[in-house]
């Protein structure tokens, strides 16, 4: 055991129920992959369990016939597969062919890789699902479980008093003897005395309680605070984001790597009716400044969600809101990767594309919250032929989803809702023998740069449009938007939907 | 159950039992004692090594054995003492509720329902706030309580018997000296977080051990009959705790939780005793000289001896066990559990620097010292009023 001394308890405010801004995405935790594992196809679901250590669903589905053993293992960041214990086995779910499932501690609050594997008539598969596993909620007790264990403590607390006025009154008796009035008395004045220890022992014990409560409370987790604010360049409007966060300044999580090229991705979505939207990527002014033209950005109130990667795989999403001024005549031109979108949701399942093709939402009747329910979409040209698509930041498409609140924002690709950057920085450590960041030249950035190289060179490659499937579940119920961006001619196309999620059938 | 007779003794004002035969309630709550110790034991060796259990682990089970043998074996003498005792039995039980039994059987019953209900309790807490590392919290302490009571039970029933007898050094008195024994053990498993070897140069393992352990070792020891009471009460606890370090490096365990940062190949088991025989073996000596009407002296006594003997034998002690001469089967101070980083005082085999100076560890010796004399006086209260423990 390590010896871990309690920190002092403080008293706090109690808080009950907390879910809370989530990291990779905000207001949800869970992780889809969709893939290659080998020669097998996959779909992977972690679902992190809130609290940390905890429990994390894993389900796995497997596309392909033959698979003998399937296995996942939770590795944390820095120590790898080493450092893990050995793979549990994921058991095929009664009824549901191909599925396999199983259940995965996440000790630290950290950056995990999920190993999972398969093994069948292909050969031995594997794929790195990364995993931030912090904390973000508390269990309130429910009322049936409070009042019983209030009802259980109550009969502890009249049944000790009650031992002690027999010890008091009658156990020192010779066998036989009755106690007398004295000795009655005597009985219940070690009762009352008792009574004022016990009250101070459950006073205490409620104040350590408490005190635990508070210090969990402040252990969930806060993605970095940021601020945004937008000032004029040379006649330009840029956003300016600025990590203003004492745990950041303190260097209390690593340094930051580059997603899909990127070390930032921005994303504006106008506040009041989500009829504006910008997927921008600032560049790095020093180690908390971020800058980004905002180009034909129109002006209004916006909600912000920058996505970050730390270089432990770790990914966190900073939010906030900002107010955009009116756009100048001089406005420069944002970077070639960004996307500037205005305009209403499609009315149905068809977004026409400003270059006249057509994206479609090929959705079932209902959605419902939790459920695995993959986002499929087609973009077609007029003639109703599968449209060419060009790599968009190594993709052949990028999914946003928001709920009408902003509580709630997913950064979806076609692998799935992990950061790419995150995957591969856990691919490398756990392929190397020793911690990347102190083998020289190999640091998880350098890693990630190199990976993303040949990325770059896929520029040139082209997907048919006329499959483009974002593994996903909603996570809660409400009201919500899609934008679909894609590219073509050189030029990213955005299409948008909304969609209303049901409740979460009960389970 | 045992056959007893009795003889009235007007002139002590007592009733004498002589005991031919054991209770089998006795040895039932002895042996849930004793089986409770060591699941606890288990246990914490098991977090320490294989890290993941269920409800069902071998160790979880030798709890619940001990709760339900020492819950029931108690129940059962109370419904039968009740409804169908003997008027001595009878005569020797307090009333609970209109129920009648002996006072032992009414703490053991308590600690087996505060056991009872520190199960949902801790469940929900692993829920609310995840799986916890550490031994103290808020529903582990409920369960210590609801274990140490049904030791303490077993104490008082082994106790009320021998206050009933004339006869000195038979099974009752030996039998009370073992479970006063586990209860020590009990109270220096809840008091581990800050027992580490590594703190054995640090205030806070003296303030601890001094406030901890003579309430027991002292009590205890006055209401035994034997002639070294502390003494063997002390080996109790470091017997037991000693043979938990000999034996369950015996068999082989890997982790099932990450991060693991330790090669591991079989079962870690906790640091080896405390060397609580000193201290005890020199109260027991002050206490054949003692002089009972002087309770506050001798609690100062008690208490100076206890920290001053604690001192000085585990502090001399600690640089043998902090030195790599101490890595062997008799002592195990290669037990470090799986996630236990390199970088760790206690992998290090350095001293944990709790006391910001010098100058402030002295002060805390000298808080020490008060508690341990505070913790003595308590001790002899709870003595005095065992001695007289009849039912």
């Amino acid at each position: 055991m390590t010896s871990r001394w309690p920190q002092r308890s403080r008293r706090a405010l109690l808080v009950s129920g907390i879910a809370v801004v989530c990291s990779a995405h905000v207001g949800t935790f869970d992780v889809f992959f969709a893939g290659k594992a080998g020669a097998y196809d996959v779909q992977v679901t972690v679902r992190p369990p809130g609290v940390i250590p905890g429990l994390a669903q894993i389900d796995i589905r497997v596309g392909n016939a033959g698979v003998r053993r399937v296995t996942a293992q939770a590795a944390q960041w820095n120590l790898g597969a080493r450092g893990a214990p050995a793979p549990d086995e994921a058991r095929a779910v009664a009824g549901a062919p191909g599925l396999y499932s199983t259940q995965l501690w996440l000790m630290t609050s950290a950056s995990y890789a999920i190993n999972v594997a398969v093994e069948g008539t292909q050969g031995v598969g594997r794929v790195v699902v990364p995993v931030s596993a912090v904390a973000t909620k508390r269990l309130p007790m429910v009322p049936g479980l409070g009042w019983t264990l209030a009802g259980l403590g109550v009969f502890l607390t009249v049944g000790a008093l009650t031992i002690v006025r027999a010890a008091a009154a009658e156990s020192t008796l010779p066998p036989g003897e009755e106690p007398d009035v004295g000795r009655k008395w005597r009985g219940r004045g070690a009762a009352a005395v008792g009574g004022v220890v016990v009250g101070a022992l459950l006073f205490g014990g409620w104040n350590w309680w408490n005190g635990v409560d508070g210090g969990y409370a402040r252990r969930i987790f806060r993605p970095l605070h940021a601020t945004a604010a937008v000032r004029s360049v040379d006649g330009s409007r840029v956003v300016r984001i600025s990590i203003d966060d004492g745990r950041w300044a303190r260097r209390e999580s690593s340094p930051l790597v580059p997603d899909h090229g990127k070390m930032m991705h921005l994303f504006l979505v106008d506040a009041s009716a989500m009829n504006a939207f910008a997927h921008l990527h600032p560049t790095l002014i020093d180690s908390a400044t971020f800058d980004a033209v905002l180009g034909t950005v129109p002006s209004g109130r916006y909600r912000f969600y920058a996505d970050i990667v730390h270089e432990s795989g770790f990914a966190e999403t900073l939010t906030g809101e900002l107010d955009v001024p009116q756009a100048t005549p001089n406005e420069r031109p944002a970077d070639g990767d960004d996307a500037v979108w205005a305009a209403p949701a499609a009315a149905g399942d068809t977004a026409r594309l400003s270059d006249g093709s057509m994206l479609v939402w090929h959705r079932g009747p209902r959605r419902s919250a939790r459920v695995d329910d993959p986002l499929r979409f087609s973009v077609v040209t007029p003639d109703g032929s599968p449209a060419e698509l060009e790599a968009y930041l190594g993709m052949p498409a990028h999914a946003l989803v928001s709920r009408d609140d902003g509580k709630v924002f997913v950064h979806l690709h076609a692998g799935g809702s992990f950061a790419m950057a995150s995957q591969q920085v856990l691919e490398a450590i756990q392929r190397g023998d020793t911690l990347p960041s102190v083998r020289a030249g190999a640091s998880p950035r350098a890693v990630v740069r190199s990976d993303m190289a040949p990325m770059a060179g896929h520029t040139a490659r082209r997907w048919r449009g006329d499959s483009l499937t974002f593994p996903f579940a909603f996570p809660s119920a409400g009201q919500y938007r899609l934008w679909v961006q894609v590219k073509r001619g050189g030029v990213v196309q955005t299409g948008a939907f909304d969609t209303v999620v049901g409740e979460a059938a009960a389970r | 159950m045992g056959v007893t007779v009795l003889s009235p003794s007007a002139a002590a004002g007592r009733t004498t039992t002589r005991a031919f035969a054991v209770p089998w309630h006795i040895p039932a709550v002895l042996f849930a004692s004793t089986s409770m110790v060591v699941g606890v034991i288990w246990d914490i060796s098991w977090h320490m090594t294989i890290g993941r259990d269920t409800f069902w682990t071998p160790a979880h089970l030798a709890i619940y054995v001990g709760g339900v043998v020492g819950g029931l074996a108690s129940g059962y003498v109370v419904l039968k003492t009740t409804f169908a005792g003997s008027p001595e039995d009878r005569a020797a039980s307090v009333r609970f509720w209109g129920f009648r039994g002996p006072l032992g059987t009414w703490v053991a019953i308590w600690g087996a329902i505060a056991m009872l209900t520190s199960a949902p309790f801790d469940d929900w807490w692993h829920n609310a706030y995840g799986l916890d590392v550490q031994i103290l919290s808020p529903p582990h302490v409920v369960l210590a309580l609801g274990i140490i009571a049904v030791a303490v039970g077993a104490m008082l029933g082994t106790l009320a018997r021998q206050n009933r007898t004339d006869a000195r050094g038979g099974w009752i008195d030996r039998g009370y000296a073992y479970a006063a024994g586990l209860v020590l053990t009990f109270v220096a498993i809840l008091a581990t977080e800050y027992t580490d070897r590594i703190l054995h140069h640090s205030s806070i393992f003296y303030s601890v051990a001094s406030a901890a352990f003579p309430f027991v070792l002292i009590g205890a020891s006055r209401a035994s009959r034997l002639k070294w009471p502390a003494t063997t009460i002390a080996a109790v606890y470091m017997l037991v705790t000693a043979m938990m370090v000999w034996i369950l490096p015996l068999f082989p365990a890997e982790p099932l939780l990450g991060p693991i940062r330790r090669q591991i190949t079989h079962m870690v088991p906790m640091d080896f005793p405390l060397l609580l025989i000193a201290p005890a073996f020199v109260i027991d000596l002050a206490a054949h000289r003692a002089r009972e009407e002087k309770a506050w002296f001798m609690s100062v006594s008690y208490g100076v001896i206890f920290f001053v003997v604690l001192l000085v034998a585990q502090f001399g002690f600690s640089y043998f066990l902090m030195s790599r001469w101490s890595i062997n089967p008799i002592f195990a101070t290669d037990n470090f559990d799986y996630s236990m980083p390199n970088t760790w005082y206690k992998v290090r085999r350095d001293f944990y620097p709790w006391d910001a100076t010098e100058g402030a560890m002295r002060w805390r010796f000298v808080v020490a010292v008060v508690l341990a004399v505070l913790s003595s006086r308590l001790g002899m209260a709870w003595g005095n009023w065992m001695r007289r423990v009849r039912r």
